[in-house]
């Protein structure tokens, strides 16, 4: 039975706190939704979700162990991750760096931003550091419908290491978030090895863990799936 | 050595020495960009923090992409990907009504 997922979203263009609601429907009937007062939301989605889609919730996959200790490998021993790996969606338009490149996507493309908060320690004459470090992330399908991923870019932010530290932290940063996208890279591969000898129609990220039935809640910058049609 | 480098790290340590003549044992820390001297002390009874910084570094930008030329050659394949834009996929469409 096919499903149908109304997605609201607190923010324009599609992010933030997110309200979802999915309703199996028949062939030939409605489906329908009765909300009687979806509060303060400023944009929604809905999708029409075929019985064939197939759903990876990227969040699980990406705290499983194989990740993350590739994850803390990189950060090496100044910096260290003080949460779980979080993977929202984020349009093109909202990306830090898209300013270098504007043309390369269109304003309105999903990356899937893959983050995770971080604490640097400092000598006792500045303040600790703490912050986030992204990682922007393109999937698609090549003609022949083979699924691919593709990083494509990374930033971060951080509050603190004043008043005379962020220049190291800054220069450890810019050391080790760079250098970590080939890391990513080559776990996106090994993960996609998986579907090597599939091939889709379409791929697409639906808020949270894609559920099928029910209501529920998820901030959607943090926690997004990759839906995908088998050809 | 560069100059830049030079420069710091020969006035982080004058800073050093001129606290050690004052009888402040400091700590220093010297990088490519920054020297920093610190110390906790004593004036006369009262406890004193000695911070020196030297430094010749701008902001540097705290965001970067694959270079332009990988990213669309590794895209040029893409026939479908996730977008709120107008969508397209590899397989044929029902028509739609405007």
């Amino acid at each position: 039975m096919p499903v149908l997922s109304n997605y609201w979203f607190h923010e324009v263009d599609f992010r933030g706190d997110t309200e979802f609601l999915s309703v199996g429907h028949g062939p030939g009937s409605w489906a329908w939704i009765n909300w009687s007062d979806i509060g303060d939301r400023h944009s929604t989605l809905v999708w029409e979700r075929e019985d064939a889609e197939l759903t990876v919730d990227l969040v699980a996959q990406a705290n499983n162990p194989a990740v993350t200790s590739a994850v803390d490998a990189l950060l090496g021993g100044s910096v260290s991750r003080t949460s779980a790996i979080k993977a929202g969606w984020i349009p093109w338009r909202y990306v830090p760096y898209r300013g270098s490149d504007p043309s390369r996507h269109a304003d309105l493309d999903l990356l899937v931003r893959i983050f995770f908060n971080f604490h640097i320690s400092t000598p006792w004459y500045c303040t600790d550091a703490d912050g986030d470090i992204s990682y922007y992330v393109v999937f698609f399908l090549d003609g022949s419908g083979g699924l691919h991923a593709s990083v494509d870019g990374w930033s971060y932010h951080y509050d603190g290491g004043g008043p005379f530290c962020t220049g190291a932290i800054d220069d450890a940063l810019n050391a080790q978030v760079p250098a970590g996208m080939g890391t990513l890279q080559d776990l996106l591969d090994a993960a996609l090895a998986a579907y090597a000898d599939q091939s889709f129609d379409l791929v697409y990220l639906l808020p949270g863990g894609a559920d099928r039935s029910g209501v529920g809640n998820v901030n959607v910058d943090e926690h997004v799936s990759l839906a995908l049609l088998p050809r | 050595m560069t100059h830049s480098e030079h420069a710091v790290g020969r006035l982080a340590r004058k800073l050093h020495q001129c606290l050690a003549q004052e009888g402040i044992q400091a700590e220093i820390e010297v990088s490519e960009h920054e020297g920093t001297v610190a110390a906790r002390t004593e004036f006369d009874g009262t406890p004193l923090l000695v911070v020196a910084h030297v430094s010749d570094r701008e902001l540097p930008p705290a965001h970067g992409a694959q270079p332009a030329e990988q990213a669309r050659a590794r895209l040029l394949t893409a026939a479908v990907r996730p977008t709120l834009e107008q969508r397209s996929a590899s397989r044929p469409q029902t028509p739609s009504r405007a």
